[in-house]
């Protein structure tokens, strides 16, 4: 019987530390993903999403459950990826090596070059919209999830994500790109 | 149909969460308007292009690396002192609470002192403008400049007017705030792309202009005009985002984009 977050969440809390495996299982790829899309580097978007569960586990008990769990732990995610970029220099350039051939579904080198593209225009965008794009259409949030994980009015996640598509499609555009 | 609404209406319409009346009035006014019917199509083709990117796969042995970071199976505080206490042979001193009690308040004053100290000798970043002259000032506007982009503010709590303008390698905000209370105007830039380089003010009263490695940020009261230009290091198009802050809550926020010669 699959076990819901929250049954997992209070079964560390009441001594089964262990059970938190089944979280690191459940959303590692999720998290790795949220990273590498924000900071888009694979080795820092590893390192991120270790410290993301490691402090996700030390504060545990301040879950609360009138939240999604998942939508907690994007918050930590966001916050952790900012905070790593703070001290880091910026980079525009997608790191082509991590875009897998072998692995990608798309075969194509035109697909490729799309999603570097894409890839590309969004690490030019400013860290607010570049992080609302990532979690409403990488990470399939809600309006309202969203605004808790960035703890910001539903008004404003509308407002930043309607402003970075638009941006977004300039930026491609003038790149030669056809939508 | 205003323009906020259209753009409110064809995302709405992107998300699915549009009502079936409001997606009729979007439909018909999109029939009516072949430049908003184009821009439409995009962001719909931009959002599916987005939703479809394939996920990256992670190292595989991330999942390994995350459990062995996390100390599940590590002693609990109590087993780790007794386990000390019996390899080091340590006495057990007699806890003395009045002794804690003495360490804390020291513990205590030392940090308030040491805070005293700090915020005494730390430097103030920001900068009162108006006393500054010669290679900080300009007199006039450079004619070679371009419209990029504007915008008017219209809050409860602010109204202006925000232009952007451009040249191949210089970016100016012309920017008109008037407010009956104080407010923090803050300009967002990437670095990468833009240096912050001059500023100037029509008016006397102080600005308390503060600027950071991606941010110019400056107080106003009253009604104020301000101009403040950029170095650009890029060819392309790059970005400034305007934010107003009224005691420390953010009240407008706006994305502009800088234009570039063909």
């Amino acid at each position: 019987m699959i076990e819901s977050d929250v049954e997992i969440v209070q079964q560390c809390l009441n001594g089964h530390k262990n059970a938190f495996r089944f979280i690191v299982q459940r959303y590692h790829k999720t998290i790795f993903n949220a990273a590498f899309r924000i900071l888009n580097d694979y080795d820092d978007a590893t390192e991120v999403t270790q410290s993301v569960f490691v402090k996700a586990y030390e504060n545990l008990y301040t879950f609360n459950k009138r939240y999604k769990f998942f939508s907690w732990l994007y918050r930590i995610a966001v916050n952790e990826s900012l905070n790593f970029l703070g001290q880091r220099k910026h980079t525009d350039e997608v790191d082509e090596s991590i875009i897998s051939r072998d692995k990608t579904p798309y075969e194509s080198y035109d697909d490729l070059e799309i999603q570097d593209k894409i890839q590309n225009a969004l690490m030019r965008l400013n860290l607010d919209y570049r992080v609302v794009i990532v979690l409403c259409h990488f990470q399939d949030l809600s309006y309202k999830e969203i605004s808790y994980v960035l703890d910001i009015p539903e008004k404003t996640v509308k407002s930043r994500l309607f402003t970075a598509r638009q941006l977004l499609r300039g930026l491609l555009m003038k790149e030669g790109f056809t939508i | 149909m205003t323009h906020d609404r259209l753009i409110e209406l064809i995302h709405g319409e992107i998300d699915g969460v549009n009502s079936p009346e409001e997606s009729t009035v979007l439909s018909e006014h999109l029939s009516k308007n072949p430049e908003t019917q184009k821009l439409f199509e995009d962001l719909y083709s931009l959002s599916n292009i987005l939703d479809k990117t394939p996920k990256i796969d992670p190292p595989k042995s991330l999942e390994k690396l995350i459990l062995n970071s996390i100390p599940v199976n590590k002693l609990s505080t109590k087993k780790r002192m007794e386990f000390f206490k019996l390899r080091l042979r340590l006495p057990n001193f007699a806890f003395q609470l009045r002794y804690a009690y003495v360490f804390v308040a020291g513990l205590a004053i030392g940090i308030v002192s040491f805070s005293i100290l700090y915020s005494t000798l730390s430097r103030n970043r920001s900068v009162d403008i108006s006393t500054l002259y010669g290679t900080m000032m300009r007199d006039t506007t450079p004619a070679n400049f371009q419209l990029a982009d504007q915008l008017e503010i219209h809050t409860s709590d602010v109204e202006g007017a925000f232009t952007l303008k451009y040249t191949n390698d210089a970016v100016l905000a012309d920017i008109l705030l008037e407010s009956t209370e104080e407010i923090a105007l803050v300009l967002e830039f990437d670095r990468n792309d833009l240096d912050f380089s001059m500023f100037k003010k029509v008016n006397t009263e102080a600005s308390n202009l503060a600027i950071d490695k991606d941010q110019v940020k400056l107080s106003s009261v009253g009604k104020n005009q301000y101009y403040v230009v950029f170095n650009d290091k890029t060819p392309a198009l790059t970005q400034i985002v305007l934010k107003v802050y009224k005691a420390g809550s953010l009240i407008y926020e706006k994305a502009m984009s800088t234009g570039k010669a063909g």
